[in-house]
Protein backbone atom coordinates (compact mmCIF):
# COMPACT_ATOMS: atom_id res chain seq x y z
CA UNK A 1 0.00 0.00 0.00
CA UNK A 2 1.14 3.51 -0.58
CA UNK A 3 0.34 6.83 1.50
CA UNK A 4 0.16 9.91 -0.23
CA UNK A 5 -0.59 13.35 -0.11
CA UNK A 6 -2.78 14.65 -3.43
CA UNK A 7 -5.03 16.84 -5.11
CA UNK A 8 -4.87 20.81 -4.47
CA UNK A 9 -1.16 21.51 -3.37
CA UNK A 10 -2.46 24.16 -1.08
CA UNK A 11 -4.89 22.13 0.79
CA UNK A 12 -3.79 18.51 0.37
CA UNK A 13 -5.81 14.88 0.99
CA UNK A 14 -4.27 12.02 2.69
CA UNK A 15 -4.69 8.80 1.06
CA UNK A 16 -3.83 5.70 1.16
CA UNK A 17 -3.48 3.50 -2.25
CA UNK A 18 -3.91 -0.55 -1.78
CA UNK A 19 -2.82 -1.93 -5.49
CA UNK A 20 -4.59 -5.24 -6.52
CA UNK A 21 -2.78 -8.35 -4.69
CA UNK A 22 0.36 -9.42 -6.90
CA UNK A 23 -1.52 -12.90 -8.04
CA UNK A 24 -4.87 -11.32 -7.79
CA UNK A 25 -7.45 -12.74 -10.56
CA UNK A 26 -7.01 -10.00 -13.24
CA UNK A 27 -10.99 -9.62 -14.18
CA UNK A 28 -11.50 -7.81 -17.14
CA UNK A 29 -13.72 -4.86 -16.68
CA UNK A 30 -12.73 -4.60 -13.00
CA UNK A 31 -13.39 -1.06 -11.68
CA UNK A 32 -11.06 0.56 -8.97
CA UNK A 33 -12.75 1.17 -5.50
CA UNK A 34 -12.84 4.85 -4.02
CA UNK A 35 -13.51 3.53 -0.17
CA UNK A 36 -15.17 6.84 1.50
CA UNK A 37 -14.92 7.07 5.41
CA UNK A 38 -17.66 7.91 8.26
CA UNK A 39 -18.04 11.44 9.17
CA UNK A 40 -14.97 12.10 11.71
CA UNK A 41 -17.02 11.47 15.01
CA UNK A 42 -17.07 7.59 13.91
CA UNK A 43 -13.80 7.85 12.26
CA UNK A 44 -11.05 6.00 14.50
CA UNK A 45 -13.45 3.68 15.25
CA UNK A 46 -13.92 2.03 11.74
CA UNK A 47 -10.11 2.89 10.77
CA UNK A 48 -9.87 -0.68 11.23
CA UNK A 49 -12.76 -2.03 9.01
CA UNK A 50 -11.50 -0.24 6.28
CA UNK A 51 -8.17 -1.09 6.35
CA UNK A 52 -9.40 -4.84 6.07
CA UNK A 53 -11.80 -3.98 3.69
CA UNK A 54 -9.26 -2.38 1.31
CA UNK A 55 -7.10 -5.58 1.86
CA UNK A 56 -9.80 -7.71 1.04
CA UNK A 57 -10.91 -5.70 -2.57
CA UNK A 58 -7.18 -5.92 -3.23
CA UNK A 59 -7.12 -9.30 -2.83
CA UNK A 60 -9.83 -9.56 -5.33
CA UNK A 61 -8.21 -7.78 -8.42
CA UNK A 62 -9.11 -4.23 -7.27
CA UNK A 63 -7.35 -1.55 -6.85
CA UNK A 64 -8.23 0.50 -3.57
CA UNK A 65 -8.15 4.37 -2.67
CA UNK A 66 -9.18 5.27 1.04
CA UNK A 67 -8.53 8.84 1.86
CA UNK A 68 -8.96 11.78 4.90
CA UNK A 69 -11.91 14.48 4.22
CA UNK A 70 -10.54 17.96 4.53
CA UNK A 71 -10.09 18.53 7.94
CA UNK A 72 -10.14 15.07 9.09
CA UNK A 73 -7.54 12.05 9.81
CA UNK A 74 -4.36 13.14 8.26
CA UNK A 75 -5.78 15.55 5.40
CA UNK A 76 -4.77 19.04 5.65
CA UNK A 77 -7.26 21.97 7.85
CA UNK A 78 -8.99 21.58 10.83
CA UNK A 79 -12.66 20.52 11.43
CA UNK A 80 -13.90 23.62 11.28
CA UNK A 81 -12.33 24.28 7.35
CA UNK A 82 -14.64 21.13 6.26
CA UNK A 83 -18.29 21.45 5.35
CA UNK A 84 -20.83 18.74 3.13
CA UNK A 85 -19.84 20.99 0.29
CA UNK A 86 -16.03 20.85 1.14
CA UNK A 87 -16.08 17.06 1.52
CA UNK A 88 -18.33 16.15 -1.44
CA UNK A 89 -15.93 17.88 -3.77
CA UNK A 90 -13.13 15.81 -2.15
CA UNK A 91 -14.54 12.64 -3.30
CA UNK A 92 -14.62 14.01 -6.98
CA UNK A 93 -10.97 14.61 -6.08
CA UNK A 94 -10.37 11.24 -4.94
CA UNK A 95 -12.33 9.36 -7.75
CA UNK A 96 -10.25 11.54 -9.78
CA UNK A 97 -6.40 10.56 -8.22
CA UNK A 98 -7.63 6.67 -7.89
CA UNK A 99 -8.09 6.61 -11.73
CA UNK A 100 -5.32 8.15 -12.09
CA UNK A 101 -2.96 5.99 -9.79
CA UNK A 102 -4.98 2.65 -11.31
CA UNK A 103 -4.99 3.78 -14.85
CA UNK A 104 -8.87 2.23 -14.42
CA UNK A 105 -11.39 4.57 -16.06
CA UNK A 106 -14.29 2.87 -13.33
CA UNK A 107 -14.75 3.57 -10.22
CA UNK A 108 -16.92 2.09 -7.77
CA UNK A 109 -17.69 3.65 -4.44
CA UNK A 110 -18.00 1.80 -0.71
CA UNK A 111 -19.21 4.65 1.32
CA UNK A 112 -19.85 4.37 5.33
CA UNK A 113 -22.46 6.30 7.34
CA UNK A 114 -22.06 9.83 6.48
CA UNK A 115 -19.53 9.19 3.83
CA UNK A 116 -22.46 7.01 2.33
CA UNK A 117 -24.66 10.67 2.50
CA UNK A 118 -21.70 12.26 0.61
CA UNK A 119 -21.33 9.71 -2.29
CA UNK A 120 -24.60 9.64 -2.95
CA UNK A 121 -25.10 13.23 -3.16
CA UNK A 122 -21.92 12.82 -5.69
CA UNK A 123 -23.27 10.83 -7.91
CA UNK A 124 -26.58 12.55 -7.82
CA UNK A 125 -24.71 15.25 -9.17
CA UNK A 126 -23.59 13.77 -11.55
CA UNK A 127 -20.28 11.61 -10.59
CA UNK A 128 -20.24 8.78 -12.49
CA UNK A 129 -19.61 5.50 -11.03
CA UNK A 130 -19.87 1.61 -11.53
CA UNK A 131 -21.41 0.20 -8.44
CA UNK A 132 -22.54 2.49 -5.18
CA UNK A 133 -22.36 0.80 -1.98
CA UNK A 134 -23.61 1.87 0.52
CA UNK A 135 -22.88 0.99 3.91
CA UNK A 136 -25.10 1.63 6.84
CA UNK A 137 -25.99 5.03 5.48
CA UNK A 138 -26.91 8.11 7.06
CA UNK A 139 -30.46 8.22 5.40
CA UNK A 140 -31.71 10.94 7.53
CA UNK A 141 -29.14 14.20 8.56
CA UNK A 142 -31.72 15.16 11.49
CA UNK A 143 -31.94 10.96 12.96
CA UNK A 144 -28.23 11.10 12.30
CA UNK A 145 -27.61 13.75 14.68
CA UNK A 146 -30.09 12.90 16.79
CA UNK A 147 -27.66 9.63 17.04
CA UNK A 148 -24.49 11.50 17.51
CA UNK A 149 -26.07 13.46 20.28
CA UNK A 150 -26.67 10.03 22.00
CA UNK A 151 -23.09 8.99 21.78
CA UNK A 152 -22.33 12.29 23.19
CA UNK A 153 -24.18 11.55 25.58
CA UNK A 154 -23.08 7.88 26.82
CA UNK A 155 -19.69 9.55 26.44
CA UNK A 156 -20.53 12.03 28.87
CA UNK A 157 -22.06 9.55 30.81
CA UNK A 158 -18.61 7.68 31.40
CA UNK A 159 -16.71 10.83 32.02
CA UNK A 160 -16.29 12.06 35.64
CA UNK A 161 -16.60 15.72 34.16
CA UNK A 162 -19.21 16.33 31.68
CA UNK A 163 -19.27 19.26 29.66
CA UNK A 164 -22.49 20.94 31.01
CA UNK A 165 -20.90 24.25 29.81
CA UNK A 166 -20.29 22.59 26.48
CA UNK A 167 -20.76 25.15 23.46
CA UNK A 168 -23.07 24.09 20.69
CA UNK A 169 -19.61 24.28 18.35
CA UNK A 170 -18.67 20.80 19.57
CA UNK A 171 -20.46 16.94 19.72
CA UNK A 172 -19.02 13.60 20.17
CA UNK A 173 -15.23 14.82 20.84
CA UNK A 174 -15.22 17.13 17.57
CA UNK A 175 -16.10 20.50 16.50
CA UNK A 176 -19.40 21.11 15.20
CA UNK A 177 -20.43 24.65 13.60
CA UNK A 178 -24.16 25.49 13.96
CA UNK A 179 -23.45 25.67 10.15
CA UNK A 180 -22.11 22.18 9.32
CA UNK A 181 -25.09 21.11 11.75
CA UNK A 182 -27.84 22.58 10.18
CA UNK A 183 -26.31 21.54 6.85
CA UNK A 184 -25.96 18.10 8.41
CA UNK A 185 -29.78 18.01 9.17
CA UNK A 186 -30.93 19.04 5.96
CA UNK A 187 -29.84 15.68 4.41
CA UNK A 188 -32.08 13.18 3.42
CA UNK A 189 -31.25 10.52 1.21
CA UNK A 190 -34.93 9.72 -0.05
CA UNK A 191 -35.15 13.32 -1.97
CA UNK A 192 -31.76 13.19 -3.37
CA UNK A 193 -32.78 11.65 -6.84
CA UNK A 194 -31.16 8.76 -8.99
CA UNK A 195 -27.60 8.76 -8.74
CA UNK A 196 -25.62 8.02 -11.61
CA UNK A 197 -24.45 4.19 -10.67
CA UNK A 198 -25.21 1.29 -13.07
CA UNK A 199 -26.04 -0.09 -9.51
CA UNK A 200 -26.81 0.87 -6.17
CA UNK A 201 -26.46 -1.69 -3.18
CA UNK A 202 -26.88 -0.40 0.46
CA UNK A 203 -25.53 -3.00 3.00
CA UNK A 204 -26.45 -2.93 6.56
CA UNK A 205 -26.59 -4.99 8.87
CA UNK A 206 -30.12 -4.65 10.45
CA UNK A 207 -33.00 -3.55 8.57
CA UNK A 208 -34.63 -0.63 9.73
CA UNK A 209 -37.81 1.74 8.21
CA UNK A 210 -34.99 4.25 6.77
CA UNK A 211 -32.89 1.82 4.55
CA UNK A 212 -36.39 -0.07 3.51
CA UNK A 213 -37.78 3.71 2.46
CA UNK A 214 -33.92 5.09 0.83
CA UNK A 215 -34.08 1.47 -1.07
CA UNK A 216 -37.83 2.27 -2.28
CA UNK A 217 -37.18 6.02 -2.80
CA UNK A 218 -34.05 4.35 -5.30
CA UNK A 219 -36.21 2.63 -7.09
CA UNK A 220 -38.84 5.34 -7.74
CA UNK A 221 -36.10 7.31 -9.12
CA UNK A 222 -35.36 4.55 -11.21
CA UNK A 223 -32.05 3.44 -9.74
CA UNK A 224 -31.34 0.06 -9.55
CA UNK A 225 -31.03 -1.17 -6.28
CA UNK A 226 -31.37 -3.47 -3.37
CA UNK A 227 -31.06 -3.60 0.07
CA UNK A 228 -28.97 -6.12 1.75
CA UNK A 229 -29.09 -7.05 5.53
CA UNK A 230 -26.04 -8.97 6.90
CA UNK A 231 -26.66 -9.79 10.47
CA UNK A 232 -23.58 -8.94 12.61
CA UNK A 233 -22.36 -9.67 15.96
CA UNK A 234 -22.97 -5.79 16.53
CA UNK A 235 -23.30 -3.24 14.33
CA UNK A 236 -20.92 -0.69 13.75
CA UNK A 237 -23.11 2.14 15.17
CA UNK A 238 -23.21 0.26 18.38
CA UNK A 239 -20.60 1.77 20.17
CA UNK A 240 -21.07 -0.26 22.99
CA UNK A 241 -19.71 -3.32 21.23
CA UNK A 242 -17.04 -1.44 18.89
CA UNK A 243 -14.46 -3.93 19.59
CA UNK A 244 -17.08 -7.41 18.04
CA UNK A 245 -18.12 -4.88 15.04
CA UNK A 246 -14.05 -3.97 14.32
CA UNK A 247 -13.80 -7.67 14.28
CA UNK A 248 -16.23 -8.68 12.35
CA UNK A 249 -15.88 -9.86 8.85
CA UNK A 250 -19.13 -10.76 7.55
CA UNK A 251 -20.45 -7.52 6.68
CA UNK A 252 -16.90 -6.88 4.84
CA UNK A 253 -16.97 -10.15 3.03
CA UNK A 254 -20.18 -9.63 1.48
CA UNK A 255 -19.48 -6.55 0.47
CA UNK A 256 -16.25 -7.26 -1.40
CA UNK A 257 -18.42 -10.12 -2.85
CA UNK A 258 -21.20 -7.85 -4.25
CA UNK A 259 -18.16 -5.59 -6.35
CA UNK A 260 -16.50 -9.03 -7.42
CA UNK A 261 -19.95 -10.38 -8.77
CA UNK A 262 -20.78 -7.51 -10.41
CA UNK A 263 -17.85 -7.34 -13.19
CA UNK A 264 -18.73 -7.44 -16.20
CA UNK A 265 -17.34 -10.18 -18.19
CA UNK B 1 4.28 23.69 7.90
CA UNK B 2 4.43 20.72 5.58
CA UNK B 3 3.08 17.59 5.81
CA UNK B 4 4.67 14.26 4.13
CA UNK B 5 3.06 10.56 3.79
CA UNK B 6 6.45 8.34 4.66
CA UNK B 7 6.51 4.24 3.93
CA UNK B 8 9.57 3.18 5.48
CA UNK B 9 11.15 0.54 7.45
CA UNK B 10 13.22 -2.32 5.62
CA UNK B 11 10.49 -3.24 3.92
CA UNK B 12 8.80 -0.41 4.01
CA UNK B 13 6.01 -1.67 5.91
CA UNK B 14 5.45 1.26 8.47
CA UNK B 15 3.12 4.12 7.24
CA UNK B 16 3.74 7.67 9.13
CA UNK B 17 2.93 11.90 8.55
CA UNK B 18 6.21 13.47 8.55
CA UNK B 19 5.51 17.21 9.94
CA UNK B 20 7.59 20.16 9.36
CA UNK B 21 8.37 23.54 10.21
CA UNK B 22 8.26 25.75 6.89
CA UNK B 23 9.32 28.78 5.74
CA UNK B 24 7.34 30.43 7.88
CA UNK B 25 8.25 29.11 11.05
CA UNK B 26 11.38 27.85 10.26
CA UNK B 27 13.43 24.55 11.89
CA UNK B 28 14.87 25.04 15.33
CA UNK B 29 17.93 23.63 15.03
CA UNK B 30 19.39 21.46 18.17
CA UNK B 31 15.77 20.60 19.21
CA UNK B 32 14.74 16.93 18.93
CA UNK B 33 12.01 15.73 16.73
CA UNK B 34 8.64 14.09 18.39
CA UNK B 35 7.94 10.94 17.53
CA UNK B 36 3.65 9.74 17.64
CA UNK B 37 2.43 6.61 17.62
CA UNK B 38 -0.69 4.08 18.47
CA UNK B 39 -2.70 4.68 21.57
CA UNK B 40 -4.21 1.14 22.17
CA UNK B 41 -6.17 0.62 18.67
CA UNK B 42 -6.37 3.68 17.83
CA UNK B 43 -4.16 4.88 14.45
CA UNK B 44 -1.32 7.61 13.88
CA UNK B 45 -3.94 10.57 14.38
CA UNK B 46 -4.18 9.69 17.95
CA UNK B 47 -7.09 9.67 20.02
CA UNK B 48 -10.11 12.60 18.80
CA UNK B 49 -7.24 13.09 15.91
CA UNK B 50 -4.95 14.78 19.06
CA UNK B 51 -1.44 13.73 17.46
CA UNK B 52 -2.00 15.72 14.01
CA UNK B 53 -3.36 18.76 15.91
CA UNK B 54 -0.29 18.22 18.24
CA UNK B 55 1.90 17.84 14.99
CA UNK B 56 1.13 20.54 13.64
CA UNK B 57 1.71 22.79 16.85
CA UNK B 58 4.81 21.84 17.39
CA UNK B 59 5.90 22.29 13.45
CA UNK B 60 4.63 26.07 14.05
CA UNK B 61 6.86 26.06 16.99
CA UNK B 62 9.87 25.32 15.23
CA UNK B 63 9.79 21.41 16.14
CA UNK B 64 9.29 18.17 13.73
CA UNK B 65 7.38 15.17 14.32
CA UNK B 66 6.88 11.56 12.82
CA UNK B 67 3.72 9.95 13.48
CA UNK B 68 2.92 6.55 12.61
CA UNK B 69 2.16 3.12 12.72
CA UNK B 70 3.72 0.66 14.55
CA UNK B 71 3.81 -2.86 13.12
CA UNK B 72 0.29 -4.57 12.19
CA UNK B 73 -1.49 -1.29 13.32
CA UNK B 74 -3.45 1.54 11.59
CA UNK B 75 -2.01 1.77 8.11
CA UNK B 76 1.31 -0.20 8.72
CA UNK B 77 1.67 -3.68 7.49
CA UNK B 78 2.27 -6.71 9.88
CA UNK B 79 5.96 -7.75 10.61
CA UNK B 80 6.29 -11.47 9.49
CA UNK B 81 8.99 -12.72 11.42
CA UNK B 82 7.22 -13.59 15.19
CA UNK B 83 9.31 -11.56 17.84
CA UNK B 84 7.43 -10.38 21.23
CA UNK B 85 5.33 -7.32 20.95
CA UNK B 86 8.19 -5.18 23.40
CA UNK B 87 10.77 -5.87 20.89
CA UNK B 88 8.89 -4.70 17.68
CA UNK B 89 7.55 -1.41 18.92
CA UNK B 90 11.27 -0.84 19.49
CA UNK B 91 12.60 -2.13 16.31
CA UNK B 92 9.66 0.18 14.72
CA UNK B 93 10.85 3.02 17.07
CA UNK B 94 14.27 2.32 15.57
CA UNK B 95 13.00 2.71 12.48
CA UNK B 96 11.49 5.59 13.05
CA UNK B 97 14.17 7.34 14.05
CA UNK B 98 16.06 6.32 11.19
CA UNK B 99 13.88 7.97 8.94
CA UNK B 100 13.28 10.74 10.79
CA UNK B 101 17.51 11.10 10.11
CA UNK B 102 17.57 10.43 6.85
CA UNK B 103 15.15 13.17 5.45
CA UNK B 104 15.56 16.11 8.15
CA UNK B 105 19.16 15.17 9.56
CA UNK B 106 17.60 15.14 13.28
CA UNK B 107 18.93 12.74 15.63
CA UNK B 108 17.87 13.36 18.64
CA UNK B 109 14.17 12.56 20.02
CA UNK B 110 11.56 13.22 21.57
CA UNK B 111 9.23 10.37 22.42
CA UNK B 112 5.78 10.83 23.36
CA UNK B 113 3.97 8.15 25.22
CA UNK B 114 -0.17 8.34 25.85
CA UNK B 115 -1.94 5.54 28.22
CA UNK B 116 -1.11 2.12 26.50
CA UNK B 117 1.91 3.48 24.78
CA UNK B 118 4.09 4.37 27.71
CA UNK B 119 5.00 0.98 27.67
CA UNK B 120 7.24 1.70 24.46
CA UNK B 121 7.58 4.94 24.87
CA UNK B 122 9.33 4.28 28.37
CA UNK B 123 11.45 1.17 27.19
CA UNK B 124 12.38 3.45 24.61
CA UNK B 125 13.51 6.15 26.22
CA UNK B 126 15.56 4.78 28.87
CA UNK B 127 18.10 2.52 26.82
CA UNK B 128 18.42 5.12 23.74
CA UNK B 129 20.74 7.86 24.32
CA UNK B 130 19.27 9.63 21.19
CA UNK B 131 16.25 10.16 23.61
CA UNK B 132 16.68 14.32 25.42
CA UNK B 133 13.02 14.51 26.40
CA UNK B 134 10.11 12.61 27.04
CA UNK B 135 5.85 13.39 27.31
CA UNK B 136 4.18 10.70 29.17
CA UNK B 137 0.42 11.40 28.99
CA UNK B 138 -1.46 9.46 31.53
CA UNK B 139 2.00 7.39 32.60
CA UNK B 140 2.44 4.82 34.91
CA UNK B 141 0.95 5.64 38.36
CA UNK B 142 0.68 3.88 41.80
CA UNK B 143 -1.68 4.14 44.28
CA UNK B 144 -0.45 5.25 47.54
CA UNK B 145 -1.31 6.27 51.37
CA UNK B 146 -2.18 10.09 49.46
CA UNK B 147 -4.13 8.59 46.71
CA UNK B 148 -6.08 6.39 49.43
CA UNK B 149 -6.76 9.87 51.80
CA UNK B 150 -8.00 11.69 48.79
CA UNK B 151 -10.23 8.79 48.16
CA UNK B 152 -13.15 9.99 49.93
CA UNK B 153 -13.23 13.20 48.40
CA UNK B 154 -14.51 11.10 45.44
CA UNK B 155 -17.87 11.14 47.70
CA UNK B 156 -18.34 14.61 47.45
CA UNK B 157 -18.44 14.48 43.74
CA UNK B 158 -21.23 15.36 42.45
CA UNK B 159 -20.35 13.69 38.63
CA UNK B 160 -19.70 10.45 40.77
CA UNK B 161 -23.10 10.38 42.04
CA UNK B 162 -24.88 11.52 38.72
CA UNK B 163 -22.84 8.61 37.09
CA UNK B 164 -23.93 6.07 39.85
CA UNK B 165 -27.51 6.83 39.26
CA UNK B 166 -27.40 6.66 35.26
CA UNK B 167 -26.23 3.82 35.31
CA UNK B 168 -28.87 2.32 37.63
CA UNK B 169 -32.01 4.42 36.68
CA UNK B 170 -33.51 2.30 34.05
CA UNK B 171 -34.52 4.45 30.88
CA UNK B 172 -31.27 6.56 30.36
CA UNK B 173 -31.54 6.67 27.04
CA UNK B 174 -35.56 6.72 26.74
CA UNK B 175 -34.80 10.21 24.71
CA UNK B 176 -32.74 8.39 22.29
CA UNK B 177 -34.64 7.60 18.65
CA UNK B 178 -35.22 4.09 17.54
CA UNK B 179 -31.89 4.51 15.73
CA UNK B 180 -30.35 6.30 18.47
CA UNK B 181 -31.06 2.94 20.88
CA UNK B 182 -29.28 0.59 18.65
CA UNK B 183 -26.47 3.15 18.22
CA UNK B 184 -26.65 3.74 22.15
CA UNK B 185 -26.84 -0.20 23.08
CA UNK B 186 -27.60 0.78 26.43
CA UNK B 187 -25.67 1.27 29.64
CA UNK B 188 -24.58 -2.56 30.11
CA UNK B 189 -23.50 -2.69 26.75
CA UNK B 190 -21.10 0.03 27.73
CA UNK B 191 -20.17 -1.77 30.80
CA UNK B 192 -19.46 -4.83 28.93
CA UNK B 193 -17.39 -2.87 26.51
CA UNK B 194 -15.36 -1.91 29.43
CA UNK B 195 -15.44 -5.23 31.18
CA UNK B 196 -13.79 -6.33 27.75
CA UNK B 197 -11.78 -4.06 26.93
CA UNK B 198 -9.21 -4.74 29.90
CA UNK B 199 -6.17 -5.76 29.47
CA UNK B 200 -3.38 -6.67 31.37
CA UNK B 201 -0.13 -4.47 31.55
CA UNK B 202 3.11 -5.36 33.25
CA UNK B 203 3.99 -1.97 35.27
CA UNK B 204 7.53 -1.69 36.59
CA UNK B 205 8.00 -1.87 39.96
CA UNK B 206 7.76 1.51 42.09
CA UNK B 207 11.87 0.70 42.94
CA UNK B 208 12.85 -0.01 39.05
CA UNK B 209 10.60 2.70 38.10
CA UNK B 210 12.19 5.14 40.08
CA UNK B 211 16.02 3.81 39.45
CA UNK B 212 14.42 4.08 35.87
CA UNK B 213 13.73 8.05 36.01
CA UNK B 214 17.11 8.44 38.07
CA UNK B 215 18.24 7.26 35.09
CA UNK B 216 17.16 9.21 32.93
CA UNK B 217 17.40 12.49 34.62
CA UNK B 218 21.21 11.83 35.30
CA UNK B 219 21.48 11.49 31.06
CA UNK B 220 19.63 14.96 31.32
CA UNK B 221 16.56 13.75 29.74
CA UNK B 222 13.54 16.45 30.29
CA UNK B 223 10.38 14.89 31.30
CA UNK B 224 6.83 16.09 31.22
CA UNK B 225 4.06 14.03 33.25
CA UNK B 226 0.53 14.93 32.78
CA UNK B 227 -1.67 13.34 34.70
CA UNK B 228 -5.91 13.56 34.37
CA UNK B 229 -8.25 13.52 36.99
CA UNK B 230 -10.58 10.74 35.24
CA UNK B 231 -11.10 7.00 36.18
CA UNK B 232 -7.46 6.49 36.79
CA UNK B 233 -5.07 5.75 39.64
CA UNK B 234 -3.93 8.92 40.10
CA UNK B 235 -5.95 11.84 42.02
CA UNK B 236 -3.63 14.51 43.32
CA UNK B 237 -0.87 16.72 42.23
CA UNK B 238 1.35 14.98 44.95
CA UNK B 239 0.89 11.34 44.33
CA UNK B 240 3.74 11.74 42.16
CA UNK B 241 6.18 12.44 44.41
CA UNK B 242 4.30 10.29 46.84
CA UNK B 243 5.09 7.48 44.07
CA UNK B 244 8.29 7.62 43.93
CA UNK B 245 9.83 8.94 47.01
CA UNK B 246 12.44 11.69 47.57
CA UNK B 247 14.29 11.72 45.00
CA UNK B 248 16.98 13.59 42.66
CA UNK B 249 14.08 13.24 40.11
CA UNK B 250 12.13 16.47 41.14
CA UNK B 251 14.95 17.94 42.49
CA UNK B 252 16.87 17.67 39.21
CA UNK B 253 14.71 20.37 37.42
CA UNK B 254 14.12 17.85 34.27
CA UNK B 255 10.73 17.04 35.17
CA UNK B 256 7.96 18.78 34.95
CA UNK B 257 4.44 17.61 36.05
CA UNK B 258 0.79 18.75 35.47
CA UNK B 259 -2.15 17.39 36.78
CA UNK B 260 -5.89 18.30 34.70
CA UNK B 261 -8.44 17.23 37.85
CA UNK B 262 -11.06 18.14 35.38
CA UNK B 263 -9.76 16.28 32.48
CA UNK B 264 -10.48 12.43 31.36
CA UNK B 265 -8.55 9.89 29.70
CA UNK B 266 -9.18 10.19 26.36
CA UNK B 267 -9.20 13.99 26.25
CA UNK B 268 -12.51 13.89 24.49
CA UNK B 269 -13.41 17.34 25.12
CA UNK B 270 -12.02 19.84 22.15
CA UNK B 271 -10.55 22.86 25.17
CA UNK B 272 -8.91 19.56 26.92
CA UNK B 273 -7.23 18.63 24.26
CA UNK B 274 -6.22 22.65 22.74
CA UNK B 275 -4.99 22.97 26.68
CA UNK B 276 -2.66 19.92 27.08
CA UNK B 277 -1.30 20.38 23.20
CA UNK B 278 -0.82 23.89 24.33
CA UNK B 279 1.23 22.55 27.58
CA UNK B 280 3.05 20.27 25.62
CA UNK B 281 4.52 22.86 23.46
CA UNK B 282 4.99 25.43 26.24
CA UNK B 283 7.48 23.11 27.59
CA UNK B 284 9.24 21.24 24.54
CA UNK B 285 10.12 25.47 23.75
CA UNK B 286 10.99 25.64 27.37
CA UNK B 287 13.11 22.74 27.42
CA UNK B 288 14.69 22.69 23.60
CA UNK B 289 13.78 26.19 21.82
CA UNK B 290 14.89 28.28 24.23
CA UNK B 291 12.50 29.62 26.28
CA UNK B 292 8.34 29.30 25.45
Amino acid sequence: MTPLYFGNSGRPLFGVFHPPWPGAPRARGRSAVLLCYPGPQEYNMTHWAFRKLSAALARDGAPVLRFDYTGTGDSSGSMVDGDLDTWVADIRTAHEELRDQSGIDHVSIVAMRLGAALAARACAEGLEVRDLVLWEPVVSGARYLDELESLDRREQLRLLHPANDRSRDELAGHRLTPTQRDAIARIDLRQLGRPSARRVSIFVSEEKPLFVALREALRVAGADSALHVVTEHAAVTNAGAREAALLSNKILGAMAAELANGTPE
Amino acid sequence: MTERALSFGADGRLVGILTEPDVATPRVEGAPAALLWNVGVNHHIGPHRSFVDLARSLAAAGITSLRFDLSGLGDSSVRRDAVPEAVRATDDLNEAAAVLEKRTGIRTLLPVGFCSSIDSAHAFALKDPRVVGACFLEGYAYRTRGFYAHYPMRLLSRERWRRFAAERLPGIDREATDEGRGAIGGVEHEKAALREAIYVRDYPEPEKLRADYEAMVARGVRMLFVYTGGDSSFNHVGQFDEMLGTSAIRASGNVELEYYPDVDHTFFRVAHRERVITRIVSWAKTSFVGGA
